[in-house]
């Protein structure tokens, strides 16, 4: 345990050719913090995590790793991270546990029997060669190796993807205990109920700015709350109750108010409405990714 | 180090493993042809229509089993079968990482590029040149099934010669693997190049330009008198770490 913080993005920006996919971006994470970056497809989150390890070097800012430059001292920055790439093009001709053995090799303390611990958990077979897996027992095998490692910081982008319930529990269950051991999480995802299952802290990042960071709940709690109206008649905007702070969204018989008010005095000003339904949706990151990205999101 | 030259010589073993077995066959072949090609030369020389392997068959002629060996093994067999195997083996060095998107895998690992590049040239340097030695020094043995023999010495510093050219072309190989993003391009442009400079050492008036002109009979026949072309091999040598180092620089830089 250091007194640094386990990754920092200090002011970090970078564009490929005319386009810039980072901006200025900055982010503190502690050692044994689960930290989860969510974001539509562009927004700038691979390019985020491959910055701390050497895979592309910021134009601006700097990335830090345990208080080690990750651009000055990317080798030593490396030692430290155990990284899972979202891309699951392997080398193919090797065995799962060769393949395995062979990524943690590089770091000084690899623990290659919890690695093999986790293959066999989620049901990866050892001796089959690479080629004959299906592309989620390779994400597998990347997160296992990530994993094994033993570096005091896990940074996995996409490690979800492709999992089929069971396999994200455990690997959610794996990187609790790992955070519980002092080591530290930050991953990308668009799985949004596993970053709110998991994660102590969310940073939504649009267009290579981080444009809201907290804890889950906080920022939940921040944008509001979501009522799905469904009416037994038409009608237009004009017709629907307004409040300070109150939005709708719809059309016809269909509508969805995001408020901040409390659900008693919400109900008692749409009591008028044709209500044939009502679906309050509990505060998520659901809809704080909603709000933040709208259209961009699809 | 190790866990990667094992990993990447793992891939190259079979490869390496079908280049000695052409290499032998190839040499076994030409020993035992030896004594009617010897009966022949005349006859043979008058169907050359190139003055360069015109004059190949007269240093046969001259000075007999030596030159005709070095031809066989040395500028046809190993420069033939070697440039193919460095085409082959060498080409996806880097470029097959960027081919098959695995580089992300590999460079996040925590060992440096630098390392990675070394370790894998070394890797591809010992599969191509061990080959060479082990078949000539096998022709040692041979050759006195066609009443023949071959001096030690001479053999293994014309081996030692030829290992300094191929090292040459492994490091342009491996230079072009570092600049290309598709294996097969680096493979097609090493091939182009060696066909080019063997055509070229087919035209009169400029095959001493040639690549080959460094490799030709005449260069193995003053190894056989004890004289070693220490600055030309210097040459290649020199050249290699010349090329291995801007292939360093230039996978410092690259991004993936």
């Amino acid at each position: 345990m250091t007194a640094h913080p386990a990754v920092h993005f200090d002011q970090i920006s970078h564009a490929f050719g005319a386009q810039s996919v980072l901006r200025n971006v900055s982010l503190r994470i502690e050692p044994g913090e689960i930290v989860g970056l969510i974001g539509p497809n562009g927004a700038g989150k691979s390019t985020l995590l491959r910055s701390l390890i050497g895979i592309i070097r910021p134009d601006r800012g700097r990335a830090y790793v345990c208080g080690t430059d990750a651009a000055r001292d990317s080798l030593a920055a490396r030692r430290q991270i155990g990284y899972a790439p979202s891309e699951t093009a392997l080398y193919h001709q090797m065995s799962s546990e060769s393949l395995l053995k062979f990524a943690i090799a590089f770091h000084p303390h690899p623990a290659a029997d919890v690695g093999l611990e986790l293959l066999e958990a989620l049901g990866v077979p050892r001796h089959k060669r690479v080629s004959q897996l299906s592309h989620g027992m390779k994400r597998k095998i990347v997160f296992a190796q990530a994993v094994a490692s033993g570096g005091p910081v896990i940074v996995l982008d996409e490690p979800t993807e492709a999992l089929d319930p069971e396999a994200r529990r455990l690997v959610e269950a794996q990187l609790r205990d790992e955070a519980d051991r002092g080591r530290t999480v930050l991953f990308s995802s668009h799985d949004l109920t596993s970053v709110e299952r998991l994660c102590h802290r969310a940073a939504f990042l649009r267009r290579g700015e981080i444009v809201r960071s907290g804890a889950a709940a906080e920022l939940a709690a921040e944008t509001g709350r979501l009522l799905h109206l469904e009416l037994r008649t038409a009608v237009n905007e004009e017709q629907l109750p307004q409040q300070p702070g109150w939005q709708w969204q719809g059309h016809a018989e269909r509508w969805t108010l995001q408020h901040r008010d409390p659900l008693e005095k919400v109900l008692a000003h749409i009591a008028e409405l044709p209500l044939a339904g009502i679906r309050d949706a509990a505060g998520s990151l659901e809809e704080v990714f909603d709000t933040l990205y709208g259209e961009d999101a699809g | 180090m190790m866990v990667l030259a094992r990993q990447y010589a793992r891939g190259l073993l079979w490869l390496t493993i079908g280049y000695f077995a052409i290499l032998e066959a190839a040499m076994v072949a030409a020993i035992l042809y030896w004594p009617k090609f010897r009966d022949n030369t005349p006859a043979l020389a008058k169907l050359i229509p190139f003055q360069a392997l015109q004059d190949l068959l007269t240093a046969v002629q001259q000075s007999g089993y030596w030159p005709y060996f070095a031809i066989q093994q040395w500028f046809k067999g190993c420069s033939l079968f070697g440039v193919a195997a460095i085409a082959f083996m060498g080409s996806g060095i880097i470029a097959r990482e960027a081919d098959q998107r695995t580089a992300e895998f590999l460079f996040s690992r925590p060992v440096s590029r630098r390392t990675v590049l070394r370790v894998r040239s070394l890797v591809l340097l010992l599969a191509v040149v061990l080959p060479v030695y082990l078949s000539s020094i096998s022709a040692i043995w041979i050759s006195p099934l066609v009443d023949e023999r071959l001096p030690w010495r001479a053999t293994l510093l014309a081996s030692t010669y030829m290992a300094c050219f191929l090292a040459m072309l492994v490091a342009a190989t491996v230079l072009l693997s570092v600049l290309s993003t598709h294996q097969l391009r680096a493979g097609v442009i090493v091939v182009g190049i060696v066909l080019l400079s063997f055509a070229q050492y087919l035209i009169q008036g400029i095959d001493q330009w040639s690549l080959f002109a460094t490799i030709d009979v005449w260069t193995f026949m003053k190894i056989g008198a004890g004289e070693f072309p220490l600055v030309r091999s210097g040459c290649f040598v020199a050249a290699a770490l010349a090329m291995l180092f801007a292939a360093e620089m230039r996978l410092e830089r690259r991004v993936w």
